[in-house]
Formats: structure tokens, sequence, C-alpha cells
């Protein structure tokens, strides 16, 4: 991004920010925003579609949560009538998927202002309940306060890919001091309109923030070498990998909450594919038995074939196992291996093919 | 009564060394099946390990087969299709091709050898190189030994 601009929050970044979705509106930039907010008695942000400016006051742009991945809500609404422009604050791996969604034909980008928010990493549901008890101003206090950022889900404290990519307004809190200011980068194009519309000023990007990125990546550099190379080992064998999914209650929620897993209906789910009795007690006989319900690898299997080579790495899938199966370090090393080997990174870029759907007669087997 | 269809074991494969190994190949109905009519009537052996499994094309062996055979206990799993711009539907072969492409690094990933799993392109004469890509997987297999899924009791 190429323009910086500091916005004064007094106290309130949270609140500074849905200001400025307001004077979008107000500008009639936008028509719509997407943001997360809580809808009272819930204490929980989730994905909020809001078109009256005075309403933009009960949002939390920032809040360290994400109820589930906005990317599959954001796609469902950017395929309405084009003619409604729709803001969306979207974290890095939510803009990653929405990306993904859009090469499946799921999302369309052009009536989206996309606002993407450095993510120092996200609370697990729950635990941002519990903490938003203990804590009147979670959402401000989390930027400041060390200790609730070494709470974050646990796939987010591996996760290098914290700043939003492919977005037109980035919202910046990595390196500033929150309760005095927040930062604005925009690129030309979309992005610069609208930060003329709010009337931001290009300023000095602070030295500060170059710092604070490099600290962090290299702390969860080192933090994901040893998650993946713990996974690789566990999983590189059928004992090991039976290890890890031994508990599976196959629930599916993990594809449920994949916001890559696009099929309306899953291939797993599919009648074609249930183990009948017959099948069963062919199997039965020869494994002294079989746990119900079965297939619990094939479906783990299956979604490795079919997704890895577009996993955002958003850790849904752990967050949402009731049984705390490590799904996502399963699938991230796997997917990294996938995206390696067929040079593609999900959610690089709208216009990378998917390498599945890019067919040429060239090369051998 | 003497046929003169000498058996594999008489024609100098030695069965006894992959009894328990299995092969499994999926094989395009339009090229590769066609080649293994043709090395039939050619009297043409391939190693007895082997078992071939038709379909319409190989852009409809979904990923999901090979995991499939992978976990239901198969060592290897050879897929035959037509040559590239020969395909009866045009890009079924290409489709098969990413694929395999794709799901290898799962496969490794998960201790199953990329060597376990081969894509060759057999035209519907080539029954001669049918047998010889048959008989030199049989042959990797075999040294590859019984794959770490078999006989598994998987969730």
């Amino acid at each position: 991004m190429h323009n910086f601009s500091l916005i004064e929050t007094r106290g309130d970044a949270g609140k500074a920010v849905s200001m400025l979705l307001a004077r979008l509106l107000e500008q009639n930039m936008v028509q719509a925003v997407i943001v997360p907010a809580a809808v009272p008695p819930s204490v929980l942000p989730m994905t909020r579609l809001l078109n009256n400016p005075a309403d933009l006051d009960q949002t939390s742009p920032l809040a360290p949560v994400a109820g589930v991945s906005a990317a599959t809500q954001a796609a469902k609404i950017s395929r309405g009538p084009q003619e409604i422009k729709i803001a969306a604050v979207l974290r890095p791996c939510e803009i990653r998927a929405l990306v993904e969604l859009h090469k499946l034909n799921q999302a369309q980008l052009d009536n989206l202002l996309v606002i993407g928010l450095e993510c120092p990493g996200r609370l697990e549901n729950q635990d941002y309940i519990d903490l938003q008890d203990q804590n009147q101003d979670l959402d401000q206090r989390f930027y400041r306060d060390e200790d609730l950022q070494s709470r974050i889900a646990i796939t987010c404290r591996s996760c290098i890919d914290f700043l939003p990519e492919n977005a037109h307004l980035n919202i910046c809190v990595l390196g500033l001091d929150l309760d005095q200011q927040a930062g604005i980068a925009w690129d030309e194009g979309p992005g610069a309109d609208a930060a003329r519309a709010l009337e931001l000023k290009p300023g000095q990007e602070p030295g500060e923030r170059g710092r604070a990125v490099d600290s962090l990546r290299s702390q969860r550099e080192s933090a994901r070498e040893e998650v993946m190379s713990r996974s690789r080992e566990t999983i590189s064998s059928s004992s090991g990998l039976q290890s890890m999914i031994a508990h599976c209650l196959g629930c599916f929620n993990c594809q449920r909450a994949c916001p890559v897993c696009f099929c309306r209906e899953c291939v797993c789910s599919r009648e074609a594919f249930e183990q009948n009795l017959e099948m069963l007690h062919t199997r039965a006989g020869r494994t002294g038995g079989i746990r119900l319900p079965a297939g619990m690898t094939m479906f783990h299997l299956t979604r490795l074939a079919h997704m890895a080579h577009a996993c955002v790495g958003c850790g849904q899938c752990s967050s949402v196992c009731p049984i705390h199966i490590p799904v996502a370090d399963i699938f991230r090393t796997v997917a990294a291996a996938t995206q390696k080997e067929l040079d593609y990174k999900a959610g690089r870029s709208p216009e990378e093919p998917i390498p599945h759907l890019n067919f040429s007669t060239e090369g051998d087997q | 009564m003497n046929t003169g269809i000498s058996r594999p074991e008489e024609a100098g494969t030695d069965n006894s060394r992959h009894k328990e190994l299995d092969v499994l190949a999926l094989v395009c109905n339009w090229c590769t099946y066609t080649a293994a009519d043709l090395a039939g009537v050619t009297r043409l052996h391939y190693p007895a390990q082997v078992r071939l499994i038709r379909f319409m094309c190989t852009g409809m062996i979904d990923m999901r087969y090979i995991l499939s055979c992978f976990l239901d206990g198969a060592d290897g799993v050879f897929i035959g299709g037509c040559h590239p711009g020969d395909c009866h539907y045009l890009t079924g072969n290409l489709k098969a091709r990413v694929r395999i492409k794709g799901i290898r690094p799962v496969l490794e990933s998960v201790g199953i050898p990329p060597q376990r799993l081969r894509l060759e392109w057999i035209g519907a004469s080539e029954g001669k190189k049918l047998q010889e890509d048959l008989t030199s997987f049989a042959r990797v297999i075999e040294q590859l030994g019984p794959s770490d899924y078999k006989g598994m009791n998987l969730v």
C-alpha cells in the first residue's frame, strides 16, 4: 500500500473506524456495510449488515474475534444486485477465502469495497465471551495487553499471513498506540476514491510499524515451523494419522465452518458414498469390528484432497471441533505441500487460476 | 486340454511373491481398456496381482476413488488414460492429470509414497505398452512392499 494516513482515536479505535464507515455511507460511496457487531443480549460480534450511518456506533470493527468466517457471508451478499455497493470489513484470512470463492464463481468482487484489518489474531468465541465479562473495553484493551494477545486461537499463534492482501483499504493497528492513533492505508483505484471521500491526507508511515511487523512475523514463523514439523511427523504414518483423528465424532463441523468448502452438498454426505450394511458387514469381518459412524479417515482425506489447494489457514475447522482435533494443523501442513507442488497460493491473487481448472495439453504425466 | 494359452506362472512371472500385494488399475474405456483387450487377443500377460477397473474416462476418477483404493488396502494404484488431445470427451485425461498432481502431496503427507500412484497414457493400439507399464509398476510396488494402510482398522 502506497498511501498511509493516521486517524485520531481518542481512546476508542473501534469507534474511530466505525465513524469512517459511517462517513462512507453518508458520502454514498457504498450503500451498505458488513462489519462485526454484537446484537444484544449477545456480546459476541458477528457479521452484521448495516445501511444507516446512525447505526454504525453499535459496531465493533476491531473486535479480536470472528464468530464464523465472514468470507462466506460476504460472498453470499456480493452475488446480489450489483448496483448496491458494499463495504466489507474482513480479516486477512477472510479476504483470502473471499478471493478463492470468487475464483469458484461464488463471489463477485466488483461491488465490494474490501476493507482489510491487520490481524494480530482472534480469540476463540468462548474465550471472547468470558473475557468480555471481565473487561468492558476488551476490544480496545486487546491491542495493548500482551497477556490477552497470548490467548488468541491456536491456529492464529502460528499464522504468518496477518497482513491483509487484495484489500482496497487497510486498517493498520500494528506498531501503533491505538489509544492515540490508528492507520489507514490504500492504493490507487477504489481505495483512493474512498480515501478522498473520507478526506484522508496521505502522511508519513511511522517507522515503528515496520519493526512491529517484522518482529511479529519472525515470532510467528518459528511457531509455524514448530507446529508444521510436529504435525508432518505425526501424520506421516497411518497409525500417527489415526491417533490424531481417532476421536472424530463425524459431526462435519469442520466442513461446514470451512469458508472455502463451498459445495452445497458435500460429496461426503452424498447417499452414493454412504456405507451400507453389506459393505460394513464385509469390512467388520476383516478388521475385527467397525466403529460407527464409519469412514472418518476417508472424510478427512477427501477434504484434504479436494480442498488443500484452497486452504487459507483461518483455523475455523479447529475452532469448531467439539473434540479438539487439530484439524487446521493437519490441513495447513498438507496444504503447504500441495500448494508448493501446484505452485499456487490460496487467496494470493484473484487473477491466479485455480490449478484444477487449468487444463493444458502441454507436459507429461 | 491344452488350449495353447500359457498361464502367467508358466510365462515366467513369479506370482508367489505378489500374492499379498494388490494393484488396482483404473483405466479408461476408450484407450487403456481397449489396449487391454488387444493385449489379451495378442496373448500378452500382465502381472496377476493387477486388477483392472474400467471407467468411461479418467476424467471421472475423483480423488475419492484413489483414496478409497488405498484406504481399502491397495498397495498401488495405476491409472491409464488417453494421450493428451485424444480424449473421447476432449479434456477428461487432462483433468485426471491435474487431480493426480494435486493428490500426490496429500498421499505423501499421510505416508503413502507417491510412487504407489502412477498415471500413464496408453492408446488403444498400445497393448504392448500396457503390458510393459503394468509389469514395471507391479515391480515398483513389489519393491515398496505392502502399504502402510493395508489391513488397518481405520476410524
